[in-house]
This record gives C-alpha cells, sequence and structure tokens, in this order.
C-alpha cells in the first residue's frame, strides 16, 4: 500500500500534535493514520463521508458505528478482551484516537503461512470438500420452495422436502505443551517480521497482468520464509484458533455481537495475544440468532480468503469456543446450524 | 477457437445465444421475457410452459441473425441451475435433444458462473470484486485458487426479489421488470423514508426491510407522509448502500481494485452510480455493463460453456441434469490460473 502524506487540521480544543498524518491504512469504513498525540504514537480512525450514500443515511450510519466502536471497544475491555485502548474522540472529524497495537493482522499472518507452504511445497487436501450443498435436489417437476418464494407465498411449502439443518463440524484441538510452545516462537518470529506485508488474494496467481501483479510479486518475494513442517504449521493455526475461540465465547458470553468478524480484524500483537478491533458493527444483545451469525460471518470470512486452511481453521475455531462454555456453544451452535441451511435452501432464481 | 450456443432458461427469461471464441464476438443473442401482470410474481409451471412455446423459434431466430446453419456450432451450452426447476428442464431437454440430433458436446454451465464470465469478457477486467445481484442471487464473489469465492451474500432473501416483491406492494408492472420501473419512479423521489439498515460484515439481510416496508408504505401513502416516488427512492438509496458497503468491505479485505457489477439488477443506474462513486473514493475502477448483458440471456451460457469447453471438458450425456440450487463456488475454474 503507498504511503499517502496527508496534511490535515485539527479543531483547536484538540490537544494533539497536527503534524503530518500518515494514511497507512484505507479500511472498509475509514482511513487510518498514524500520528503523535501527548507524546505518544497513536492511531487515528476516521470515518470520513462516504459520498455513495445519501447525506441523511451518512450522518446517521457514522454517528452510529462511531458510537458502537466506542462501546464495543470499552465492554470488551472490561470483560478482559484485549483491544485497543481508546484515547479520545473528535465528532467534528468523525475520529477516533487510540492505542495502536504493534503486531500484524490474523489475515496477515495466514497469507504469510500461505506463501510458505507454497515456498516449502507443502499441500493440504482441502479444496476438495470445499462447502458443497449438502442436498442436490435435481429438478423434479413444480418447485414449490421457489414458487413459494418468488409469489410470496407459502402454501406449497409442505410438498418441498423439510429442510434439515445440519450441524457444524467442532474439532477439539489437541496441542501438546511442547508443540505449542514451539508455535509461539515461531508466531513470535512472523509478528517480528517488520517489512511490508501486502499480499492480494490470486495477484501473484495471475499471470498476464500488468504492474500491479509485478509489484505484488516483488512484494511476496520480500516476504519472510520460514522453514516450517506441515505439522509446525497446522500447530501454529491451531494456537491461532484456539485463540480466536476463546476469544470469541468470552466475547459472547458478555454479549458482545462483533458484527465484523474477519482476519483482518484481529490483530496479534508482539506477546502473541489476540487483539479485536474494529467493533462499528458491534451491538450489545442477549442473542443466540446474532451470536451464531457472528460465527457464520466469521465462517465466510475464513473459507473465502484463506481456502487453503478452511478445511480445519473453523472447526478447531469452534472446537475451542465450546470448550470455553459448553452451554453457550451448544445454543449458539444450533442456531449456526439453522442460519447456514438458510442460505443453502435459499431460493436462487435469476 | 469455437463457435458455441448457449441456451438459458432458468427464470422468466428464455435467451439463446451464439458466440465466436475466434473473434470473441456475440454472433446473436436473442431473448423473450414472461411477463406477469402487475401484482403478480412468475410461478414455475406457466414460466416453463412460455419456454417451451418460445424456444423453437427463438432458437431459429439465433441461428438467422448469426447466419449460421447447425454445422457451424461446435458446443451446445446450457444452463444447469441454479434456478427454477421446470424452466431449467425444458431447456435442458432442448439442448440435450439438439446434442444428439446435431451430434455435438454439450456443456452444462453454472448460472452465476455465466454471468461472471460474460461481464469480464465484455468489460475486460482482469480480476475484479464481483457483486452479482439478480432475481434469485446476492453475492459479492473473488476469485481465488480455481474457485469463485462468496465472500458476502445475502443471509436470507435475494436484493432483486426484494424489490419484486415491493413493486407487487405498490402494483407496479412488470414490463419489462418491477426492478426497471422502481428505478424510474426513484428518480422522482426525493424524501428518505427511515428504514432498517441492516449489514453483518460483508452479508446484508433484506427480509426484515421487505417486512418493514410491507407494513408500514399503505399506512404512509394513506396519511401522505410520502409517495410512492419517495418510498423507491427510499428503497433504493438504503439497499444499494448497504450492497456498496459490503462491497467495499470486501475489497478492503482482498485487497482488490476492481469491481465488476453482473446480474439484472446491476443494469439499475443509479446502483452503477453509487458504487462508481465509492470505486472513486478508493482510487479502483467499476465495470458494469447494460442490460444486454446483465440481465440473463443465451450469450453468457454460451461464453462460459466455451472456457470450460475449450481446457477440453464436456458434460457427459447422462450428466445433463438440472439442479436447482448450484452455489457458484462448487464449481472447479478449470480456465483461470
Ligand atoms: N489499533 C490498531 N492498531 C494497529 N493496527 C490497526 C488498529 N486499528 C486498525 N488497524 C489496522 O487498520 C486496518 C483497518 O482498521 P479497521 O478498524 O478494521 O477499519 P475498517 O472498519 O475500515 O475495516 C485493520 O485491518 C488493521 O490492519
Ligand atoms: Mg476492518
Amino acid at each position: 500500500m503507498s504511503h499517502i502524506a496527508k496534511k490535515f487540521k485539527l479543531t483547536e480544543s484538540e490537544a494533539m500534535d497536527s503534524s503530518m498524518l500518515i494514511c497507512f491504512k484505507q479500511g472498509a469504513e475509514g482511513r487510518i493514520f498514524k500520528t503523535n498525540y501527548l507524546g505518544k504514537e497513536v492511531l487515528v480512525k476516521e470515518r470520513f463521508s462516504k459520498k455513495y450514500r445519501h447525506p441523511d443515511l451518512d450522518k446517521v450510519l457514522t454517528k452510529e458505528r462511531i458510537t458502537s466502536e466506542i462501546r464495543g471497544l470499552m465492554k470488551c475491555r472490561t470483560a478482559g478482551i484485549r483491544t485497543p485502548a481508546v484515547y479520545a474522540v473528535n465528532s467534528v472529524q468523525n475520529q477516533i484516537i487510540m492505542e495502536l497495537v504493534d503486531g500484524k493482522t490474523v489475515k496477515d499472518v495466514l497469507l504469510v503461512l500461505e506463501q510458505n507452504m507454497k515456498h516449502n511445497n507443502i499441500s493440504t487436501e482441502e479444496d476438495n470438500d470445499y462447502e458443497m450443498s449438502v442436498d442436490e435436489d435435481s429438478g423434479d417437476e413444480e418447485d414449490a420452495v421457489d414458487s413459494s418464494e418468488v409469489n410470496g407465498k407459502i402454501k406449497n411449502k409442505q410438498s418441498s422436502v423439510p429442510p434439515t439443518p445440519v450441524a457444524p463440524s467442532v474439532s477439539e484441538i489437541s496441542l501438546s505443551n511442547d508443540d505449542k510452545t514451539k508455535a509461539q516462537t515461531f508466531l513470535s518470529n512472523i509478528i517480528a517480521y517488520t517489512g511490508e506485508i501486502n499480499l492480494s488474494i490470486s495477484s501473484d496467481r495471475e499471470s498476464n497482468r500488468g504492474k500491479d501483479s509485478e509489484k505484488s510479486n516483488q512484494e511476496s518475494g520480500n516476504l519472510p520464509t520460514f522453514q516450517l513442517s506441515k505439522d509446525e504449521l497446522f500447530n501454529l493455526i491451531k494456537l491461532l484458533s484456539l485463540q480466536i475461540g476463546q476469544t470469541l465465547s468470552t466475547m459472547h458470553a458478555n454479549n458482545i455481537i462483533h458484527g465484523d468478524l474477519t482476519t483482518s480484524n484481529m490483530i496479534v500483537d508482539r506477546n502473541n495475544c489476540l487483539v479485536l478491533i474494529d467493533f462499528g458493527l458491534s451491538v450489545i444483545k442477549v442473542s443466540t440468532e446474532d451470536k451464531a451469525v457472528d460465527l457464520y460471518v466469521l465462517k465466510r470470512a475464513i473459507l473465502s480468503l484463506h481456502s487453503i486452511f478452511s478445511r480445519n481453521m473453523f472447526d478447531w475455531v469452534l472446537g475451542a469456543y465450546r470448550r470455553e462454555n459448553k452451554k453457550q456453544a451448544e445454543a449458539v451452535l444450533k442456531t449456526f446450524a439453522e442460519v447456514e441451511m438458510r442460505g443453502r435452501k435459499r431460493c436462487m432464481v435469476g | 477457437m469455437v463457435i458455441a450456443i448457449g441456451f438459458e432458461g432458468s427464470a422468466n427469461k428464455l435467451g439463446i445465444g451464439i458466440v465466436d471464441t475466434k473473434t470473441n464476438t456475440i454472433l446473436s443473442n436473442c431473448r423473450r421475457t414472461y411477463v406477469t401482470p402487475p401484482g403478480e410474481g412468475f410461478l414455475p409451471r406457466e414460466t416453463a410452459q412460455h419456454h417451451k412455446s418460445k424456444v423453437l423459434e427463438v432458437l431459429k431466430e439465433a441461428l438467422a441473425e448469426a447466419k449460421l446453419s447447425q454445422d457451424d456450432i461446435d458446443v451446445i451450452c446450457y444452463t444447469k441451475g441454479p434456478g427454477m426447476g421446470g424452466p431449467l428442464q425444458v431447456v435442458a431437454i432442448v439442448a440435450r435433444t439438439l446434442a444428439l440430433l446435431w451430434n455435438k458436446p454439450i456443456v452444462g454451465v453454472n448460472h452465476c458462473i455465466g454471468h461472471i464470465e460474460m461481464g469480464r469478457n465484455v468489460t475486460k477486467c482482469e480480476n475484479p470484486t464481483v457483486l452479482y445481484v439478480s432475481g434469485g442471487n446476492t453475492q459479492v464473489i473473488a476469485y481465488s485458487r480455481q474457485r469463485y469465492r462468496i465472500f458476502g451474500e445475502t443471509i436470507d432473501i435475494a436484493v432483486g426479489n426484494c424489490l419484486d416483491r415491493f413493486a407487487r406492494v405498490l402494483k407496479l408492472s412488470n414490463d419489462p421488470s418491477p426492478g426497471y420501473n422502481i428505478e424510474q419512479m426513484a428518480k422522482k423521489g426525493t424524501k428518505l423514508m427511515s428504514i432498517p439498515y441492516c449489514v453483518k460484515g460483508m452479508d446484508v439481510s433484506l427480509s426484515g426491510i421487505l417486512s418493514y416496508i410491507e407494513s408500514r408504505a399503505p399506512g404512509w401513502l394513506d396519511q401522505g407522509e410520502c409517495t410512492p416516488e419517495d418510498l423507491c427512492f427510499s428503497l433504493q438509496e438504503t439497499v444499494f448502500a448497504m450492497l456498496v458497503e459490503t462491497t467495499e468491505r470486501a475489497m478492503a479485505h482482498t485487497g482488490s481494485n476492481e469491481v465488476l457489477i453482473v446480474g439484472g439488477v446491476g443494469c439499475n443506474l443509479r446502483l452503477q452510480e453509487m458504487m462508481r462513486l465509492m470505486c472513486d473514493e478508493r482510487g479502483a475502477t467499476l465495470y458494469a455493463t447494460d442490460e444486454r448483458y446483465c440481465i440473463d440471456n443465451g450469450a453468457m451460457i454460451a461464453v462460459a460453456g466455451a472456457l470450460e469447453f475449450e481446457t477440453g471438458q464436456s458434460t457427459k450425456l447422462e450428466d445433463t441434469f438440472v439442479t436447482q440450487r448450484y452455489r457458484t463456488d462448487e464449481v472447479f475454474i478449470s480456465w483461470r490460473t
């Protein structure tokens, strides 16, 4: 990502060093800057107005998300989950000034691992069973589900096969203390790597692309390579999954719904500790449905971007999630199966 | 390098198109739409009947327009799914019969892949984040490792379905399509009504919006709180903002800087405009097509089928069935690196 130096003004009342702000990430919702605040290097997340949205809608959403983000970050802290400390809020410019976490996103860690797998010629069998539809009811005459969906009538519904939710597969993580220590060391090494990581999916595989691909090929050429065996690699993924599962279980036990669980929104810090970020879509809610959707969103994020690991990784996350809090997990996973089934049973005409 | 004919009939459009991959041209792309009266959706039985009564006429037209005879065709492609069982079957039977009659290889095509490959072909974009929006699908897709992977999608109903059912509340005409008429009315709307906005990560939820509007709209209109035009405007502004937001989130997640919009809802110019504004802000590029390619058509099935055929694959006759549910990420993409 190119570093764009950008000067911008802050309100007088802000005790903030209005030096050059460095935009170092353009996220989905806002721009992320690094700056100095009371002598500390901090991160500024600014939600600028989105021109594509109607101004009224934009105002409402921006305010809502800043409020949600601060509430989510604070609530998690209280619950013992590591999140960046919030230092200040600038409601004029819609900025949150928060702790800059020194670490790497789980996404980047996984992309480094994927790169290393290719480098060391390790393969997985993941793609053979990639998320197939469970039920293949090939077109028998009238399709009642479709007609009812398309027409908003429910009357034919009973003639269709009753949908049956399939319980998600959950894998217990077994990781000996020895392996765990080893994985911790590998993880520290990856986190400590300070070069730029800028991998975008598949860009390194497109052969006939222009400058972009050359650039990213070069960058991936700069990636640290580690001599990891397949077992060591999977132990590292187990270690990450364990932390993710535990953290999410605690978060849900405190009725915090993150709303945007992806590997981009989790950072591993210098102490190998998992830090959750990006709470703009979070809500506080005692709702099994919302917790299940939270996990569903994460599953999809892992499946799509990290397909190479998806066969095991999400199952391990669920394993850790269940081990941490059996009672909660049983209810949430039951609903999870229903949420997933809705996706599969959806009418797909057109 | 082949000449491929594509048969599409998974919903209320029947399309037959012929493409030449050597010159990369669409030789013909003929279509008939089954239009229902205002307030009514299309049912599988009647839609299948419509396709059955029109398919031979459209076939003749497609061959005549392309100035080709059956001998010039190298491969027959048809929509295997997803879609409505009856209409899919009518078209598959025709394709299968012709394959036997003309003694040509046949390729079953995933409808969604057809949309994506047609979009890539027409716009010449390389590796876009794809927003696929139609009557039955709402997905944010990106390619990686031999699959079109689904990053985000609706967790309940599709956006086209939401628009169509809303059009029925207002008793809008289905000619040429409910979505088109909503778009025209929305241009005259000014007041933004507050309706739920529901985004979950890269996924969206639309059923809550629909039921909210279905229950409130009659009251609002009776009391003169807003006009039908305002309702169309509000629905579009809200729902499209959700789609653009989730697309942007997927782009941030994958580091992509191209967006391609495909599917029937994709020809909505307001959606394209909003997406373009988002892209401009990120330094990304938008690729979109018009109704000739966005709306279900036969050429898109020919384009995708030809890609598969050119890698040396075709579908065995006993496997040329149809399937109502057929996810985008089930298809192994052999033709991309
Ligand atoms: N407190 C932080 N410390 C370090 N990096 C951060 C922090 N907050 C965000 N980032 C980085 O910036 C990216 C975007 O931030 P995020 O809060 O997720 O915004 P968005 O809503 O735009 O996704 C993250 O994926 C992460 O890499
Ligand atoms: Mg984020």
